[in-house]
């Protein structure tokens, strides 16, 4: 790919390039939200004691992460791939709002 | 992205692998080394001889320690195991005693003076907390490059066409093929290994990475860390009463233990009637990190409380972290550490060579490379070769540096990082393949100068370590003239290396 | 002792799966082998390698056997690759050869206790 590039207009590389960054965007910082979102909601989902459950969640969050960054530079277009982001974090995120308001912290 | 999975996921293995692989080959070289720590800072501290049982030790250290610390707030007594054969004693002072906290005890419990060094310690530590910079930004400097490795593993596996077909190639003279082997023999061989810790090594820093499940559902992360450790009784002194014996307490953990060795003791308020006695089993005694604890009444020996019940993912944590450190194996498993260690080394070096020598052939004009190919290219030779010689000037240092001299070890320390600079100069002032001989070259001298260097300055010389049967020192510097070895010989075959003509190059890629 | 067995089990057992791939085979032994002799060569392999299991789990007991087989598979596997970079005639010696040297080891080691 980065070779390809070479030989194409200075058009074509400022797109390659975009595309390339946004990924890269969403891979690291989205990636790493999604991951910090689901070890904060999962562990008032799983059926074992609080402890537990935190420590189980945590452990899965590398793992989630690396997902989230595999199928980033796997999906075909980054914006789509963007749009999809976003919309898991705010799934999430509202998920762990509401169950915030309803008192889930000891 | 275009041109399929394949290609996208070799796009993010080539591009995670290059930007981390030089901090990750130091990660991975000096956790290697880690493996040996404890036998390291033995060879960095030739005064410590004689070996110690634990109950002679364990009193010699309350002898010590009545003596030096009678009113501290606690004690700390880390037993020789069967790989150590000092007492580390480390204690908080109470009101009136500050002046140091810290000491090295023999096996009879006298204080032995060593030489000022950090030993193994330091390449431990350099092995997530690197050096110059704030342990916290390190960890997170650490922690993006284990990730990353953790994202190139798993691009890579998909990437590599023909695992299974190719898993026994090795081709030898073909230039970017033989390359190319090479790192898919070290890391195809080594891949439970690379994946297990480079996971688990995310997991023993999990809790500063990944603090949002903590933080979400504990309004105190207090309240999550006391459901793992016994709380501490008292902290207020009342009257005086002596300390009970310790060694029938390890004789009761280790009845209640399986067998297994108590190693950490840490007293709480020593002298007084509130002491406790928290024993911790050894870690070379089961895999999971967090040992098993029992706790005592220090006045009287009576039982108080074991550890808190761990579940399954708790299990499960420490077992993750105990797999990473190793500090269960026993030496034969130690060995296949160190070797598959040493084989994730020569996965990272060898996809960081791969990197400029694929490259080099599209370069539209090779004499004359652009600036990102010379930058990886110097970086490669600087990071390779420079570090390992680095190393071998810490151990060079720690016998040739005075004695009496200030801030002795610190300049032991400085030592890897001047060789490592100069390593760096030297790569970018040479041409690349006359940088690369002599940068090996000198990383092979210096590892060989290391058992010399030994023998002319202290006693402990490889043949009287071999009669004297004294494998630990007589296995060091058996490892340094091994790498003395291999470095020599990449620099012979660097020194060989002709590049081949560009028509051979087509050939061999339509063989390929 | 039993550590040794286990490798030369590894050894002995990427060996056979070695020899079993057609693409060695001109060069390891002179001639192709039928699909049947391969199919042999394959389970005797993978026997090997379950033998090799066995035998860490036998030295060092079922987690810690079960961490140390990671590691033999991988130097076992080095072995056996270098075997087939430098002396890719004595790859069929090293698959006979294994297994015995292996037994006289667990022997050894059964006589040690």
């Amino acid at each position: 790919m980065a070779t390809a590039s070479k030989s194409r207009t200075p058009r074509a590389r400022a797109t390659a390039a975009l595309d390339v960054a946004l990924r890269t965007l969403a891979a690291t910082f989205g990636g790493y939200a999604i991951a910090a979102l689901c070890t904060a909601l999962l562990p008032r989902l799983l059926p074992l004691p609080r402890n537990e459950a935190v420590v189980a969640a945590t452990l899965l969050s590398f793992a989630i992460y690396a997902t989230v960054v595999l199928w980033a530079f796997a999906t075909a277009s980054a914006w789509r791939l963007c749009g999809w982001v976003l919309g898991i974090l705010a799934v999430l995120g509202a998920a762990a709002w509401l169950s915030g308001l309803a008192g889930a912290r000891l | 992205m275009k041109g399929g999975l394949r290609q996208s996921m070799a796009w993010l293995h080539t591009w995670s692998g290059l930007l981390v692989g030089w901090l990750l080959f130091g990660i991975f070289v000096t956790g290697t080394s880690a493996y040996f720590q404890q036998e390291i800072t033995r060879w960095m501290q030739p005064e410590a001889r004689g070996q110690a049982t634990p109950e002679e030790a364990v009193h010699g250290a309350v002898r010590y320690l009545e003596k030096v610390a009678p009113k501290a707030q606690s004690w700390y007594i880390t037993l020789p195991g069967a790989r150590g054969n000092t007492t580390q004693l480390f204690w908080y002072p109470g009101a009136g005693d500050d002046e140091d906290t810290s000491a090295v005890l023999d096996g009879r419990g006298e204080r032995v003076d060593l030489r000022d060094t950090q030993g193994g310690y330091f390449l431990y530590r350099f092995h997530f907390d690197l050096h110059y910079i704030p342990v916290i930004w390190a960890r997170w400097i650490v922690g993006f490059c284990a990730m990353l490795m953790l994202v190139a593993i798993l691009s890579g596996i998909v990437t590599h066409k023909k695992i299974f077909t190719d898993f026994f190639t090795l081709r030898l003279q073909k230039g970017q093929r033989s390359w190319l082997d090479a790192h898919n023999v070290s890391a195809v061989l080594g891949l439970p290994f690379h994946l297990m810790i480079t996971y688990t090594g995310l997991v023993t820093l999990a809790t500063l990475y990944m603090p949002w499940g903590i933080a979400a559902n504990y309004k105190n992360p207090q309240t999550f860390y006391d459901t793992l450790y016994t709380p501490v009784a008292s902290t207020e002194r009342s009257a005086d009463a002596p300390l009970t014996d310790l060694a029938p307490l390890l004789r009761r953990a280790s009845a209640r233990w399986n067998g297994a060795q108590a190693e950490l003791i840490g007293v709480t308020l020593p002298g007084d009637r509130a002491a406790t006695v928290t024993l911790t089993r050894a870690a070379a005694d089961g895999i999971p990190s967090r040992g098993e604890t029992m706790t005592f009444d220090g006045a009287t020996g009576a039982w108080l409380a074991d550890n808190p019940p761990r579940g399954g993912a708790m299990l499960t944590e420490s077992a993750m972290i105990g797999l990473h450190a190793g500090r269960y194996a026993s030496m034969p498993l130690r060995w296949l550490y160190f070797f598959c260690g040493l084989g994730g080394s020569a996965m990272v070096a060898t996809g960081l060579v791969l990197w400029t020598v694929k490259r080099r052939q599209q370069l539209p004009d090779p004499t004359r490379p652009h600036l990102g190919f010379r930058l990886v290219e110097r970086l490669n030779i600087a990071t390779v070769a420079g570090l390992p010689a680095g190393i071998a000037g810490y151990f060079l240092a720690n016998r040739l540096l005075p004695l009496a001299m200030a801030h002795r070890a610190d300049w032991e320390i400085h030592t890897i990082f001047l060789t490592w600079g100069a390593a760096l100069l030297w790569a970018v002032c040479r041409p690349p393949k006359r940088a690369w001989v002599e940068t090996l070259t000198a990383a092979a001298t210096l590892f060989a100068c290391v058992p010399v260097v030994n023998a002319l300055t202290t006693p402990r010389n490889l043949v009287a370590s071999l009669l004297e049967r004294d494998w630990v020192f007589a296995g060091f510097d058996g490892v340094m003239l091994l790498l003395a070895a291999v470095f020599a010989t990449a620099a012979w075959r660097a020194a060989r290396h002709r590049p081949r003509p560009r028509p051979a190059r087509h050939a061999a890629g339509a063989e390929a | 002792m039993m550590l040794l067995a286990a490798l030369l089990l590894a050894c002995a057992g990427f060996a056979a799966l070695y020899l079993a791939m057609s693409r060695h085979q001109p060069e390891a032994l002179g001639r192709r082998l039928d699909e049947r002799v391969n199919r042999r060569l394959r389970l005797l392999g993978w026997t090997g390698l379950a033998a090799a299991y066995l035998a860490c789990v036998g030295a060092l007991g079922w987690a810690r056997g079960s961490v140390a087989i990671a590691g033999v598979l991988a130097l076992g596997a080095l072995v056996v690759v270098l075997f087939g970079t430098y002396r890719v005639r004595a790859m069929a010696w090293l698959a006979r050869i294994g297994t015995p040297c292996a037994l006289l080891c667990l022997v050894i080691a059964a006589l040690l206790r």
